[in-house]
């Protein structure tokens, strides 16, 4: 995947499961300015085929079954969604489902 | 075991006298209130709101439910309900591990204390009967050693204990009981109420039963359907795969701090930022867990076990270093060192203490030292081994400073002359969850009939983006119906009595479901909800009878006046007032009074 000619730096976290299956706690990316929140985790996916049954439903967009927190707000609750576009200066954290108490 | 004749077996201990008396308890409450918190806040009820908690006149209810003990997944849960010392609520409290399933196998539904004894004493329950014997040789002992004393006695075989430390002999206002040295009946104070009564433990032998059911076909169905869900790898229940079976309650630690949603410094801040990682399930996960024990009948196991091999600490072998203590004595007194966390958590499981509370008691005078309105040398944020020195002072009550914040946070900032640093509702300290970052956990907080509590509602399930249900953290339109259902949902719930973790991977569907079945009579989801709400102002009614009237629903000024400055919930306060006029309305109370006609629409009154 090109991400264009004036990439920036995206800083991931990874927390619980998604960690153990990418076997690091954080994963640093080049995106474009205009990239979406979807096509970042279609590029962790390329990168471990692994993390795709938990980023992404049956219609290959961003499920459930994740929680993707941009600067600490959770993408449903945004606008755009997963159509959200990124900038360098944000930090993503994704998270399985997971509470307790 | 027979959940069509729950109720008939109810020893009513008069610990003065030392008379024991089996008393079904009256068919209208089991039918309207069903068993363990709902039961036992009848009962409280019954014996009168306006005693003193720490007075003979208090009573001290341990509530089985219908389901407690049976084949039912995460049924290994029982209550103790009583007038707290901490609130002056009515308060109940919930344990996991053995003691609920043996205690119904030995034959009782549940076990009512009044009195007070004349010298320390426990009770034994064997096969229907249940004596008062002499505990004089174990009281001043911690719990652990207290276990094994009875273990040594009676044999480890079918045996439980469920026991009070220094800390409930010394009357600290948040003293728990435990269970198998860690399971708690953590908040309240129940473990105070039983030193006030010189009733030391519960121990009970019992081999297992089975229940007895009018449709075992269907019994078996319904409980296989239950688990294929908490299976199901989409849950965070399902084990060795989900959250909760992995990491532990701890799991929680990161996503709440990404979310700006953990109290942090007293609750000056709403995140740890870096240093949470270092207090995290994840962290736990991979430096120091050596176990995943369970309770009884729950393939989940979300307890963890840890050993620490390193430092001041070292051989030091506990569970459960949970989400809520992690906090408590983590992040919220800005200390990130996990082994003295589980140190401390273990003083708390020997002297038989809250560390929800403890830690509170402590970030507040923390805060307190920040600002120099001690008059000591004071508690620096992060301390940890002056932590670890002070839990044992407030355990025993042992120093000024210990006796002091052995009162809890509310009452010792009374005394420190600024009642505003401490983080409580009704007097019982906040949870691990900000009210700026999770506007649902803060009405759910001050609406809590039993003082700050995360598990009363636990919307966080909702707003965390966890379950199938909408809820935007930040919003506060909502809330109110969201926090009704739930709390209505977990009253019925805690009644049976579940675990709370099941509401993660069943809906009132699958309780009614396996409560129907063991009844042998029609009961669906809607009276679920109708049964949960009923429980509900029963307690809100006991409460207005015991003086929470108008204004007792409300949040630390902090919560309301100063915006979070983090990342996640920056800039946001907690919009109280409109979320409490929505959520009274859905109740249909009166500025927090559950009124006549509606106590009468539901069949309290």
């Amino acid at each position: 995947m090109s991400w264009g000619s004036s990439e920036a730096r995206v800083h991931v976290s990874l927390f619980a499961t998604l960690r153990e299956i990418v076997g690091q706690k954080t994963v640093d990316l080049q995106v474009g300015p205009g990239s979406t929140v979807q096509a970042l985790a279609e590029e962790l996916v390329l990168r471990w085929p692994e993390l795709g049954e938990h980023l992404f439903d049956a219609e290959g967009r961003l499920g459930r079954r994740v929680n993707v927190f941009i600067d600490g707000r959770n993408l449903r609750w945004l606008p755009d969604r997963e159509q959200t576009r990124l900038t360098s200066t944000e930090c993503i954290d994704l998270f399985p489902p997971v509470a307790g108490g | 075991m027979d959940a069509r004749t729950f109720g008939e077996a109810v020893a009513h201990v008069d610990l003065a006298t030392g008379a024991v008396e089996m008393r079904p308890a009256p068919r209208d409450w089991v039918e309207k209130y069903i068993g363990g918190r709902g039961l036992g806040v009848r009962y409280l009820l019954e014996n009168g709101p306006e005693v003193d908690p720490l007075s003979p006149e208090n009573q001290l209810c341990f509530m089985n439910g219908p389901l407690s003990g049976s084949e039912a997944s995460m049924s290994g849960r029982w209550a103790c309900v009583t007038k707290s010392p901490l609130t002056g609520t009515v308060t109940d409290s919930h344990q996991g591990g053995w003691t609920a399933a043996r205690v119904r196998w030995a034959g009782f539904d549940g076990l009512v204390f009044d009195g007070r004894a004349p010298k320390p004493v426990y009770a034994f329950l064997e096969d229907g009967r249940l004596e008062l014997r002499d505990a004089s040789a174990v009281w001043g002992q911690g719990i652990h050693d207290t276990v094994k004393f009875f273990q040594e006695r009676y044999g480890a075989k079918d045996l439980s204990v469920c026991a009070i430390g220094p800390a409930g002999e010394e009357q600290v206002r948040f003293a728990a009981w435990l269970n198998e040295d860690d399971r708690a009946f953590g908040r309240g104070g129940t473990g105070a109420v039983a030193g006030s009564k010189n009733l030391k433990a519960i121990v009970v032998r019992a081999p297992r039963r089975t229940s007895t059911v009018e449709d075992p076909e269907a019994w078996k169905d319904a409980r296989r359907k239950v688990l294929d869900r908490i299976r199901d790898e989409a849950h965070i229940t399902s084990p060795k795969k989900g959250g909760l079976s992995v990491y532990g309650t701890n799991v929680l630690m990161n996503v709440a701090n990404t979310m700006g949603a953990l109290p942090t410094r007293n609750s000056q801040l709403t995140a740890f930022g870096e240093r949470a990682e270092k207090i995290s399930g994840e962290f736990v996960q991979e430096s120091i867990l050596v176990g995943d024990p369970t309770c009884h009948a729950c393939p989940v196991a979300c307890k963890k076990e840890v050993e620490i091999e390193e430092g001041p600490y070292a051989g030091l072998r506990m569970e459960s270093v949970e989400y809520e203590p992690a906090w408590s004595l983590g992040a919220n007194c800005d200390n990130d060192d996990i082994a003295s966390i589980a140190k401390m958590i273990d003083q708390c499981n020997d002297l038989g203490m809250d560390p929800i509370e403890l830690g509170n008691a402590l970030s507040l005078y923390m805060e307190a030292t920040e600002k120099s309105w001690v008059k000591d040398d004071g508690l620096e944020w992060g301390d940890a081994s002056a932590m670890v020195a002070l839990v044992e002072e407030i355990g025993r009550r042992s120093t000024p400073l210990g006796n002091l914040l052995a009162e809890g946070p509310a009452r010792a900032g009374q005394e420190i002359g600024h009642p505003e640093l401490a983080m409580a509702v009704k007097g019982q300290a906040i949870p691990a969850y900000d009210p700026r970052g999770l506007k649902g956990m803060g009405l759910g907080y001050a609406t809590s009939n039993r003082g700050a509590c995360h598990l009363r509602a636990y919307t966080a399930g909702a707003e965390t983006g966890v379950l199938p249900i909408d809820a935007d953290p930040l919003a506060w339109q909502g809330k109110g119906a969201l926090v009704k259902a739930f709390q209505d949902l977990h009253a019925f719930s805690d009644s049976l009595d579940l675990c709370k973790f099941s509401a993660f991977a069943e809906t009132a569907e699958e309780y009614a479901l396996q409560y129907a079945i063991a009844l042998g009579e029609a009961f669906g989801p809607d009276d679920v909800a109708l049964t949960g709400e009923r429980i509900y102002n029963l307690e809100r009614h006991y409460n207005n009878r015991a003086g929470f009237r108008e204004g007792s629903d409300d949040l630390p000024a902090r919560f309301l006046e100063e915006p979070s400055t983090l990342a996640g919930s920056k800039g946001e306060v907690s919009e109280l007032a409109p979320m409490l006029e929505e959520y009274y309305r859905e109740r249909g109370w009166v500025e927090g009074v559950a009124p006549e006609a509606k106590l009468r629409e539901l069949g309290i009154l």
